[in-house]
Parts: C-alpha cells; structure tokens; sequence
C-alpha cells in the first residue's frame, strides 16, 4: 500500500487550474520528483500535500487516513522550504528544537535530541548561532534538521538546493541521498532542475501546466519519454517532425522533415500516416570522417557547423544534406586533447535504428 | 577633487548637524540653565549674569530643585502622569496590534486604503477631534445617559464621564493610536508570510504561531511604537485640560501653567528637565530590560 496516495487531487486559482486531476501514489521509503517547468504545479501540489492549499477535487491519503480534515499542524508532513525559513530570532538549538517544543517535549529530550541531531547534520558548534550568521549551506542543513527531528512520516522538499552554488549543490545532492537513506523516509522533492531529479530520485513526475505528464524511473524518463514535452525537457534532444512510413514490430520506418527516410524505435502502437516526432539524444550519435552504414542503422551525410569544446566533451552542430541541422555530443578521447573534427569537416553521422524514438507530438 | 569631496560630505552631513544643534542641543542648553535662574520680577527669566564694577557675577540657585522636591505635590503628579502613560502605551498596543496585523495580511491593493483610513483622523483639527470627545462623553450624550442608565438599575450612583482620569485615558488612546499603529504596520509586513507557513508545517497551532512567530519578530515595532505613544502620552496638556477637569490634571498641565499662567519659567524649566531625565532613564531601562532578557532584537 502506498504511504502517500494521491487522488484525483484538483486546485483551482480563479480561472487558472494550478493543479489538474492528478493521482500519484508514493511508496513508504521512496525518493520522489515532482519535475517541472516554473508554473507547471508543482509547488502548489506540494502545498496541497503539506496541508497550506485546500484541495478542490479530490483526495489525499496518507497512510490510508484521508488528511483533508487535517490543517498542516496535525499533518505528520514537514516541509524545507527554498528559502529554509529558518526563524530569524532563534538560534540554531532553539530552530531544530521547535518542532519538539510544539508536541511538549520535555526540556531535557529536547536538548539530547537536538545535540544529536547537530552531529548528524555536522554542525555541533553552530547550536548558539543565529541563522543570519550560516552560511548557505549550513541554513540548508539546519532547515533539513530542523524538519526531520520528530521523524515524520514524509518530508517535502521544495527547490532546496536551488539558493546554493553549483558546487555546493552536486555535494549537497550526494548528502541528500545519503540522508534519505540513513532514515529511511519518504522524501517528496520538487524541482524544475532535471539533473537533479535524474541524479536524486528513485520516480520522478514530469509535471506540465498541472497535469502529471509520465511518471517513471529516471532512466526510463530519460530514455524513453513519452512525448515531446518530456523529451524536450529533459536533457538535451533532437526533435524533428515525421509521419509513420511503415511499421515493422519495434520499429517503424519514418518520413522525417529535412532528413529523409529513416528508421526508429517505438514503445506505444502506432499507425503509418501518423504524424508525430523523432526525437534522437545528442550522445547517441557518433561522427566519422568516412562510415559504410552497418545495417541496423542510419547513416546520413553532412557538414560541421558549429561546435562547443567543453573540456570532456564537444557538442557538434552537423547540418545534413537533406537540410536538417543535428546536435551530437562527442566525449573528447584523443589521448592529445582538443575535440576530433573541425568546423567545415565533411562528416557522415550515424546512430542506431532503436536509438531514435518516435513520439506523439 | 579631495576638497570637493569634503564639500559634499559637509553640504550633505551640515545640515542636519545643523538643525540638530539649532533646534534642539541649544534650546536644551538654555532650558538648563534657566531652571537654575531666578524668575523675573514681572515674570519670565531674571538676568542670569550681570555686570558691575567688580565683574561678572553669576546669579544662579537651586531653589527650583529643592521646592520641587520637597514639595510631595509634584512627585505624585509626576507618578501619576507616569501611570497614565503606561496605560496609554498598554491600551493603545491592545488595540492597534489587532488592527495592524489585519492591514498587514489584508490583499496588497486594499492596504495603502487601510492605512490612509488610519491616518486620515490627522487631517481635521486635534483641537476639535478633542472636543468631540467633550461631546460624546458629555452627561447630555447618549453614552452617559446608557452607562448611568446601567448604573442606576444595578442600584449604584450615577457617574461622570466627562472631566474624569477615563476621560483623559479615552482622550490619550485615540490621540496617539495611529503612533503605534504605524511602526506596528510598518513592522508586521515586512514578515516573511512563509515562515508560518514553517511554523504550522512543524506543528505549531495558530496561537502558537502568533506567539512564537509573529509576536517576538515585531518587538522592534512594539518598542517603537511604545515610545512614540509613551513619551508625549507623559507629558500631555491639552487632552487633561479639555477632557480632565480638576482631577484629571497631568504634570504637563503644571509644566504649561508655570509658563504662562504662573510666569516661573525657572521652576517650569526644572520640571521639564526632571521630565526629560525620567524619560531618558525610562528609555534605558527599557533597553537594558529588553537585552537582558536574551533573544535578538530582529528587524
């Protein structure tokens, strides 16, 4: 049964539907994304699921208790905040404490707690500071100390790493992983940052204009999006209109806009004269000055147009013949340093028939 | 282009520094040294120096300070005075923290409205908002008449409304109101509203919440706010002269009286200064108070 089971759950702002009919279910112990652009919902969904929006449609049940009648304080969901919101007049000690404060916790169990906790979070000395004299970093650890002190049920995380630097970020990433598997709690995150999602979850929900779009493992998000939103938005793609040719199992032949005839990989049936898109991945495509197709695959013509050294690897634009410009991402092997081709080289470029997925539009 | 660096620093700091020693370090200066003068023969100053063969001569006294404190008289009107303010600070902050809270959370486009209904009282006269109150709380007015009514069948005596300490204290709120509900506004709604929102996610009920949250936050505002409604609310006049009668009289009625109607200037200006030095202790206790009892003052 899942922990947090997601019906239906609807919210409107005036004419603007924020949150659309959407149903999820989150497992006990899962880490899992709410994906997507600004404005697609998914902080409002966090806010229905905290408890601070009313839910217009639909129902929330946590632990098969439907929490609709519960105002966010009965909830046992705690939230980390962007901002953290960390109370500017307490200390750290008195911030992490709060929560234990709140349910009456005797003084003492919540100066051991709170003293455990500070080491967990690797901030022992910190316990007298004020949160303006953190660094980011440190409000960010608080905040998540603060918000798991009374073990809940689930914790929402609401864009945290978003005020920290890139640095600070990817190391952060690693000690949320870490953390969430330390204590085993449902984390519910949401993000418009897709590597981050991909680096983090366990499922991810791709959510647009407040709807959930795909919800699936991060790879299968990646490899296999289920349309061109999803596609788009996640990492990098190349995304040209075709029509179905033929259909042959897996894979079908298509007519692509500006390339030609050209096989791909699908995942749902399909009908020929069906128009949609081919999306290929920059990474699946591989550059040779000089290439006999294998069968299998596809192999087109072309020119470099454009190229961005960036250290390990190169991003190639390679304009094809028939009009079509790609991207290609190419790792930086030669053992000499410097990408391989050059701008003007007259390359052929080729990928792998099921590396190529045709979507609905 | 030093010097006319130094010129700008000087145009911009000069005139405050300016006014500030015009307006008030001399007039300050000046009233000390006339608590320790004579009063003149048809009132006023006497000379405080004067000029003969063998020289300058000071003619200085403390007779001021020692009539004032010997005189009880003058204690219990200063103590008086000093209970009124603190229950003029007390009322006035029950009921403008209310108030400021609910423009402060109220949609952003009706509280410039809100707020220029509170300032809006400013624009008629204070004299004649003075003697509304003389109307409303007068024996003929409504009010007296149910309050008496009340009275009457609870088979107690009959009250005065008007020329009475309630009189006064009814007069003191509503003068000095928008005092605290401005700073009180200005304060609430710079809150960051997420961290309730924080509050409540880790358990804290809506009283909870005020009290955690909302309140210690606007301490800076509730101190600035007590101190513009506390310091004139001590030395008032025109409220205790028109509303207060007799019994309602307050030390800056005596302060007023010794100016113009007794003509002691040196024994009016001794008062002020023993007033001023009150404040100012008060004031510093207050501070004092407020960083002993640990917590940060937040703005």
């Amino acid at each position: 049964m899942p922990v947090l089971d997601i019906r239906n759950a609807s919210r409107w702002f005036g004419d603007l539907s924020a949150v659309h009919d959407v149903s999820l279910q989150i497992e006990a112990g899962e880490f899992f994304t709410l994906l997507g652009p600004s404005g697609c919902g998914k902080t409002t969904l966090l806010r229905l699921i905290a408890g601070f929006e009313p839910l217009d449609q639909g129902q929330i049940f946590l632990g098969g208790r439907d929490m609709s009648s519960f105002p966010p304080e009965a909830r046992p969901i705690h939230t980390v905040f962007q901002s953290y919101a960390l109370f500017p007049h307490m200390s750290v000690a008195e911030n992490i404490g709060f929560p234990l404060r709140m349910r009456s916790v005797s003084r003492a169990e919540i100066q051991a707690r709170v003293r455990e906790a500070l080491d967990d979070v690797q901030l022992p000395q910190m316990a007298g500071r004020y949160p303006d004299e953190l660094s980011g970093g440190q409000r960010q650890r608080v905040a998540i100390a603060r918000a798991l002190i009374d073990q809940p049920e689930i914790l929402l995380l609401d864009e945290p790493l978003a005020a920290l630097d890139l640095k600070l970020r990817e190391q952060m990433r690693m000690e949320l992983i870490k953390l969430q598997q330390e204590v085993g709690i449902t984390f519910v995150y949401v993000t418009h940052d897709q590597s981050e999602a991909l680096a983090l979850s366990h499922r991810i929900a791709v959510m647009n204009e407040g709807k959930v779009i795909q919800v699936d493992v991060p790879d299968r998000i990646y490899e296999f999006p289920i349309n061109r939103f999803v596609a788009d938005f996640i990492g990098t793609c190349n995304l040209i209109d075709a029509v179905v040719a033929a259909v042959d199992g897996p894979i079908v032949q298509l007519l692509a806009d500006g390339l030609g005839t050209v096989r791909a990989h699908i995942e749902q049936a399909v009908q020929p004269g069906q128009a949609g898109v081919l999306a290929l991945r920059p990474e699946k495509l591989r550059i040779d000055h000089d290439h006999a197709p294998a069968p299998g695959e596809n192999c087109f013509a072309g020119v470099i147009r454009h190229q961005l050294y960036l250290g390990d690897v190169t991003r190639y634009m390679v304009q094809l013949e028939g009009g079509v410009t790609l991207e290609a991402l190419l790792p930086n092997a030669a053992a000499g340093g410097g990408s391989s081709f050059e701008i003007g080289d007259q390359v052929q470029l080729a990928w792998h028939d099921r590396a190529g997925r045709f979507l609905n539009a | 282009m030093r010097n006319r660096e130094r010129l700008t620093r000087w145009l911009i700091a000069g005139p405050p520094w300016l006014y500030l020693l015009l307006l008030f370090v001399a007039p300050t200066l000046i009233m000390v040294a006339a608590s320790f003068g004579w009063p003149g023969v048809e009132g006023g100053l006497a000379p405080l120096w004067y000029r003969d063969a063998q020289g300058l001569h000071f003619d200085l006294t403390l007779d001021n300070y020692i009539n004032l404190a010997a005189t009880s008289l003058y204690g219990w009107l200063f103590l008086k005075s000093l209970v009124y303010a603190v229950v003029v600070t007390l009322c006035c902050l029950i009921l403008a923290y209310p108030l400021a809270l609910t423009i402060a959370r109220s949609p952003k486009r009706w509280r410039d409205a809100l707020l220029l209904l509170v300032i809006l009282p400013f624009w008629s006269n204070f004299l004649v908002r003075i003697y509304a109150w003389m109307i409303i709380l007068g024996p003929q007015a409504g009010l007296s008449r149910l309050v008496n009514g009340a009275l009457g069948w609870l088979h107690m005596a009959p009250v005065a409304l008007l020329f009475s300490p309630f009189a006064v204290l009814i007069g003191l709120v509503y003068v000095h109101l928008p005092f605290m509900i401005l700073p009180l506004y200005a304060n609430l709604e710079k809150h960051d509203p997420a961290l309730l929102d924080a509050a409540r996610d880790l358990g804290a009920r809506p009283w909870q919440c005020f009290w955690q949250i909302t309140f210690p936050l606007s301490r800076p505002g509730v101190i600035a706010g007590a101190i513009l409604v506390f310091i004139p609310a001590l030395g008032a006049f025109a409220v205790p002269d028109i509303l207060g009668g007799t019994r309602g009289i307050m030390i800056g009625n005596v302060i007023k009286m010794q100016f113009l109607e007794a003509r002691d200037w040196p024994f009016g200006s001794a008062l002020s200064i023993v007033m001023t030095l009150l404040v100012l202790a008060l004031t510093a206790a207050a501070a004092w108070a407020a960083r002993r009892a640990g917590g940060r003052i937040y703005a």
